[in-house]
């Protein structure tokens, strides 16, 4: 027994001493381990325009002094890049030309090529109608208390099927993969606007008819209807117009009789009642944005601002491009084998505002 | 409070009337003293009986005793002391004073305990697995508070939430809210009634009036009554009678040091005690200690996955997570999935809905939270104040009434982190004991002052600096505006954080305090108040009746008594419809007990009958058989069953923290429509959950045990035991709909976390072995391991068994060497392994550590005084006792002990 102690005691006293040694083996507390991505590989943006097909917008990027961000592989860009020849085929004829713009001019313009804070690859981009509608680095207005949300000039992205489109501008190719975000070659420069679409209305001659008749449908709109020019000077929003020409306006002015009381001219507009003029324009404006590109082919509804039920929505069939087709329910010519119908034409696509896109009809749309 | 004052003003001067009718008739009177035969030194608290009689005494703190008697001389007294071999001494002379010599002697199993059966006997023959510590082992432990000793004995897990705010258990199942494991001081249960915790460390007794500490393992509602199903630890004072004289003790030290979150802090305890014995019939005592320090710093600050009321810890920063929640980091539990803000932001401004569109649907951001360390009151401080007055009816019978009190300022861990400021808590106590029997009741007042959530307080500061309605959707702008401008995710997040926390008070700048300070101050659950006002009220009555019915072949103990819970938190923890209600609880028990073959077998047989007003009643059996093959062996089986009712926070709390946590009772079922629209499981909407009512818990268990004093040197103990628990009370998650069914119409979705029965039978088992061995010249040598392992657990069922597989004391020390034999010292180690703790706070691994605690004492004998230099935590090596409880590093203190050998 007393072996057996004294073995014990030995033991004990060699626990002890190696525990006490052991000891200072306590682990440290755990702490809080940050969560680390896998830094970025591959080339920046920046260094995907050393191709020499992008000799021209490195450059330009340069000049503006985007070159940093571009470069800086923390941050996420989208940018729809003009090659060389696109630059050309925009009247860019020359890295000079670039270096002769003002700074100021040439960064607006390549911010609106850039969608921060994404990485969209085409896949990602829908198809629904008519497009995706993201906000460019091309700031207008910067947050602020009043505005916390800032305004960028927001860019149309849209694909249908293979093909992808920076607003009506068609992507060359797509998806040119980089360490901070995503490449896509277009075909042109994608000009940003720099006017409302009321104001495009109002400084062009060939749309006096309509200014007139805008001003006819502010005199007195329907109960409850919004005013449209202010609706169309609002920079915030997002329309479609079909803005059709005088000589549209005369045709219809002709057929409702109005030159009896005179020659027809701007001011004939005024003999009709202000909420007809009213209901009439409205049918003509469409709350999206829609490049001709982005028109559903084949027999396709869409909704005007004054349309939806149970208004009556116009029809616009888009025949091909570039000739776009449109047209109510009241375009119609009787004929002695009963009315047949007939389709306004687009007879110019994609004038690009502020606040939306104009296609100039060379008829004017009847809802009845 | 206000009721238990006057009652004990009228019973404190009925006391003293009566003292002074039974003034004392003159008869024979015989004086002595008692030394220590080797070291010269007077012996106190030693008991001086005269034999075969009642009649008796204890020396003084000088040595000296007296008795009066009628007994006519010549007649012999017995000298008993634990650690001296005991003396008889015929008196034939009253006239001369008595000069007594004490031999020491090896107390090495030979400590009387009462717990065991109700009845004193030698901790060896216990027939029950047993520990115990006394007031000497207390002078000399390295630890600086007695109640951490506790952590010292075999099967205990300690976990420490605060300086002052300890939990022992054993069995499994630790936990700061412990439920399953009593703590009785004096007979007095010493749970908050409200809280549901033992507020041994804050009020309990100080440290100089402990006499012993016994620790029952395992089941123990059989003689105890509910809530012991895992143990139960009883804290026994100095009787005035017994320990008498003015003691102190002066104890400064330092803690904090190269902790990280806190700068090195002084720790001070100073406690003091008088009792004196004015007559033969009366002696009171009175005591009091306050422990100061600024205390320990909860600093984990991993994040936090909340799955409803679960989760669990994984990777993640502040700055690297936007949905951070740190598990010691508060007002970040306030989560919102950014899209819903978003998308409103998208459809006020159409222009964004694309570029919105293009962000991932589950964007969950967190509101920036605080440490702890900045927001709870760093100062952690106990006083308790004590006292009691001890009458002798007739040298048999003794009235003792008793009043303790404590107030303090703590952390507490229970589903949230709380802090308890100004808490203060009040026991009083009157009863009458005899030889054979014993009546005594008692209150228990609870009072939580100023103490609040600190989750809660956290969550409503951030609504009032900012409240979540404006901070959401100023982040989700500048979370646009970042990415917009090109910033890649995470910096936009953060971008957007600094953004929204513009003008955020710093952590305990002035306008942070004024705002915290004010919410804390507001009633949950708009601040983070509760207003505790619980009581329990307890009487209860034992008799040995073996005398009384004439009864001699056994020894026959029954026993009863009552307890009322009266739940008062005016809305702010429990259900508020109903407030000030009552718990009754009423129970009954019998033991005997019988030796058989000379004594070789004894076998005690006990039954208690519980009935909660609630719940069923409830009838749990016990039996022990204690074999005696040869002297100093003893082995010991039992089998016992015990059970407890939900706690009164299981029955009835009613509190909103993120989801509501709430009590079985029906009348919260009624209250949020669970029974019309019963909940559903979150994570399987198939499973709908209906309303049953929650049974009693139970465990039954089986334990075979052997002690023995081998060569009166080494003192062995080992045990085995297995039990299984049935109506397991847990919590799970439920969500209602307001549409009553999941899917389109489900319309809003709340959260419960419901207290239930667990289906299944949960199993445990576990051993333990110690061995303590006397060596030559004072020198001690001890140590154990014990084991507690949880069995058949089923998938994703949280048990919150929180006990290592594996733990270990070792011990060395010596109580007195050199030539005068003043010089002692103690060293132990500790070691735990590894857990998966389980909480309603946080669920995660907690490492193992070690720890190893030091102290060296120098006696003064002429002074009866004992200095001594202790560490705990020898090494400074900081470690947590539970996942979301504070870092402990060392402490190391300076003590002066007057008038304590």
């Amino acid at each position: 027994m007393k072996k057996i102690i004294n073995k014990w005691k030995s033991l004990a006293f060699g626990m002890l001493a190696a525990s006490i040694t052991l000891v200072s083996c306590n682990k440290d507390l755990p702490v809080a381990v940050p969560i680390t991505t896998a830094p970025p590989t591959g080339s920046s943006i920046m260094t995907l325009l050393d191709a020499p097909t992008f000799s021209f917008l490195k450059a330009a990027v340069t000049r503006a002094g985007l070159n940093t961000a571009l470069a800086n592989a923390n941050n996420k860009y989208t940018v729809f890049a003009p090659n060389d020849a696109a630059f050309i085929a925009s009247g860019i004829p020359s890295i000079a030309v670039i270096n002769s713009l003002p700074v100021a001019t040439l960064t607006a313009i390549l911010n609106y090529h850039i969608i921060g804070g994404q990485v969209l690859n085409s896949p990602q981009v829908s198809e629904k109608y008519p497009n995706m509608y993201l906000q460019s680095s091309l700031m207008v207005a910067p947050p602020s208390a009043a505005l916390p949300s800032g305004y960028r000039m927001p860019i149309g992205v849209s694909r249908r099927g293979a093909s992808v489109w920076a607003n009506n501008i068609p992507v060359t190719a797509a998806n040119i993969g980089a360490s901070n975000g995503v490449v896509h070659t277009v075909a042109r420069v994608v000009a940003p606007p720099d006017s409302t679409l009321g104001a495009i209305i109002a400084r062009d001659p060939s749309y006096s008819y309509l200014a007139a008749a805008l001003a006819r449908a502010d005199a007195g709109p329907p109960p409850g209807a919004p005013l449209l020019t202010p609706l169309l000077n609002n920079a915030l929003a997002n329309f479609t117009v079909f803005a059709p020409t005088n000589a549209a306006f005369i045709a219809v002015y002709t057929a409702l009789g109005l030159g009896a009381a005179g020659p027809i001219t701007e001011a004939s507009v005024n003999l009709l009642p202000s909420a007809t003029v009213w209901g009439l324009l409205g049918y003509h404006v469409q709350g999206v944005r829609a490049f001709a590109v982005n028109l559903p082919s084949g027999d396709n509804t869409i909704n005007s601002l004054l349309g939806g039920p149970p208004a009556a929505p116009p029809q616009i069939f888009k025949v091909a491009l570039p000739s776009v087709q449109v047209r109510g329910p009241g375009n119609v010519v009787p004929t002695p084998g009963g009315p047949v119908s007939y389709y306004a034409n687009v007879v110019a696509t994609d004038k690009h505002a502020i606040n939306g896109v104009i296609h100039r009809l060379d008829a004017v749309l009847l809802p009845q | 409070m206000k009721k238990v004052l006057p009652l004990l003003a009228v019973l404190v001067l009925g006391t003293l009337s009566v003292m002074v009718a039974n003034a004392q008739e003159t008869s024979t009177t015989i004086r002595g003293n008692v030394t220590n035969a080797a070291s010269k030194e007077t012996v106190s608290s030693v008991s001086v009986v005269i034999k075969g009689t009642d009649i008796g005494t204890y020396t003084d703190d000088k040595g000296n005793f007296s008795i009066t008697t009628k007994q006519k001389l010549p007649f012999t007294i017995i000298i008993t002391s634990i650690g001296f071999e005991p003396k008889e001494v015929e008196v034939t002379n009253a006239s001369m004073p008595l000069a007594i010599t004490l031999a020491a002697s090896s107390s090495l199993g030979q400590e009387v305990v009462v717990s065991a059966t109700r009845t004193p006997s030698r901790i060896l023959e216990s027939p029950v697995s047993i520990e115990r510590f006394g007031n000497a082992n207390i002078r000399s432990s390295p630890a600086a508070n007695y109640y951490d000793m506790v952590v010292n004995m075999k099967g205990v897990d300690f976990v420490s939430s605060s300086l002052t705010f300890k939990t022992p258990t054993t069995r499994g199942f630790a936990g700061s809210g412990n439920t399953r494991f009593l703590q009785i001081m004096d007979g007095m249960d010493n749970q908050a009634p409200g809280l549901n915790f033992s507020v041994g460390s804050v009020i309990g007794l100080t440290e100089l009036d402990v006499e012993s500490v016994e620790l029952l393992q395992g089941a123990s509602s059989a003689l105890y009554g509910p809530g012991g199903m895992n143990g139960t630890m009883f804290i026994i004072s100095k009787n005035p009678f017994k320990y008498q004289g003015l003691s102190f003790q002066i104890k400064t030290g330092i803690m904090n040091i190269g902790s990280g979150s806190r700068d090195v802090s002084p720790y001070y305890n100073w406690a003091v005690r008088w009792a004196k014995q004015v007559n033969d019939k009366f002696a009171f005592k009175i005591g009091s200690e306050l422990i100061q320090a600024k205390d320990w710093v909860a600093d984990d600050y991993r994040n936090y996955k909340r799955n409803g009321s679960q989760g669990n810890i994984i990777p993640g920063t502040r700055d690297t997570d936007p949905n951070f929640d740190g598990v010691n980091v508060y007002g970040d539990e306030t989560t919102t999935n950014l899209r819903g803000v978003l998308n409103s932001i998208g459809a006020a401004i159409p222009p964004l809905q694309d570029y919105i569109g293009t962000l991932p649907q589950d964007i969950p951001v967190s509101r920036t939270g605080y440490n702890e360390v900045d927001i709870v009151d760093p100062n952690t401080k106990v006083f308790k104040l004590s006292g009691a007055l001890h009458y002798k009816l007739k040298p048999n019978l003794e009235a003792v009434l008793a009043g303790h009190w404590g107030t303090g300022n703590s952390v507490y861990t229970g589903a949230q982190r709380y802090s308890l400021r100004e808490f203060k808590i009040g026991q009083y106590k009157i009863e009458l004991n005899a030889k054979n029997w014993f009546v005594r009741a008692f209150t228990t007042q609870e009072n939580s002052g100023e103490s609040h959530d600190l989750t809660v307080t956290t969550r409503n500061f951030n609504e009032q600096w900012k409240p979540s309605t404006t901070w959401y959707p100023q982040y989700a702008f500048a979370y646009l505006n970042a990415k917009m401008a090109g910033q890649n995710d995470l910096a936009a997040h953060n971008l957007a954080r600094s953004a929204a926390d513009v003008g955020r008070p710093a952590a305990r700048s002035q306008q942070f305090n004024d705002i915290y300070n004010r919410v804390r101050s507001i009633p949950i659950p708009t601040g983070g108040l509760f207003l505790d006002r619980s009581d329990m009220y307890w009487a209860e009555g034992q008799m040995n009746i073996s005398g009384l019915a004439g009864i001699k072949w056994a020894d026959i103990l029954v026993g009863g008594n009552y307890r009322q819970f009266v739940l008062n938190s005016q809305g702010t923890l429990f259900m508020k419809e109903a407030e000030k209600i009552k718990i009754n609880e009423v129970g009954g028990y019998a033991q005997i007990g019988k030796d058989f073959f000379n004594n070789v077998l004894r076998i005690t047989a006990s039954g208690r009958y519980d009935k909660n007003e609630n719940f069923e009643g409830r009838f749990t059996p016990r039996v022990t058989a204690l074999l005696k093959p040869a002297k100093n062996h003893n082995i010991r089986f039992s089998y016992q069953t015990a059970y407890r009712f939900p706690s009164t926070q299981q029955q009835w709390i009613d509190l909103f923290v993120g989801y509501r946590l709430m009590g079985e009772n029906k009348a919260l079922w009624d209250k949020y429509n669970l029974i019309e629209n019963a909940p559903y499981n979150p994570n399987n909407t198939a499973e709908r959950i209906n309303y049953t009512q929650t049974n009693p818990e139970s465990v039954t268990s089986f334990e075979l045990g052997y002690k023995a004093l081998i060569g009166g040197k080494l003192l062995v103990d080992a045990y085995g035991y297995l039990g299984e628990y049935t109506d397991f009370i847990s919590r799970r998650d439920a969500v209602q709909f307001s549409g009553g069914a999941p899917g389109a119409n489900q319309g809003t979705s709340t959260f419960y976390s419901l207290v239930i029965n667990a289906p299944d039978k949960v199993k445990t088992n576990g051993w333990g072995l110690s061995l303590d061995y006397t060596l030559p010249r004072g020198f001690r040598i001890g140590g154990n391991v014990s084991s507690d392992i949880l069995g058949d657990v089923p998938d994703g069922f949280r048990t919150f068994f929180n006990s290592p597989k594996y733990r270990t004391n070792l011990m060395i020390a010596n109580d007195g060497f050199g030539k005068k034999k003043i010089v002692g010292f103690n060293l132990t180690w500790r070691w735990q392994d590894e857990v998966t703790w389980q909480s309603d706070f946080v669920n995660g691994e907690l490492q193992s550590f070690s720890i190893v605690d030091a102290s060296i004492n120098f006696k003064v004998p002429k002074m009866k005084s004992l200095v001594k230099v202790g560490a705990n935590n020898l090494l400074n090596s900081y470690y947590r006792s539970g996942v979301g409880n504070p870092s402990i590093g060392g402490l190391y203190y300076v003590s002066f002990a007057f008038n304590v050998l």
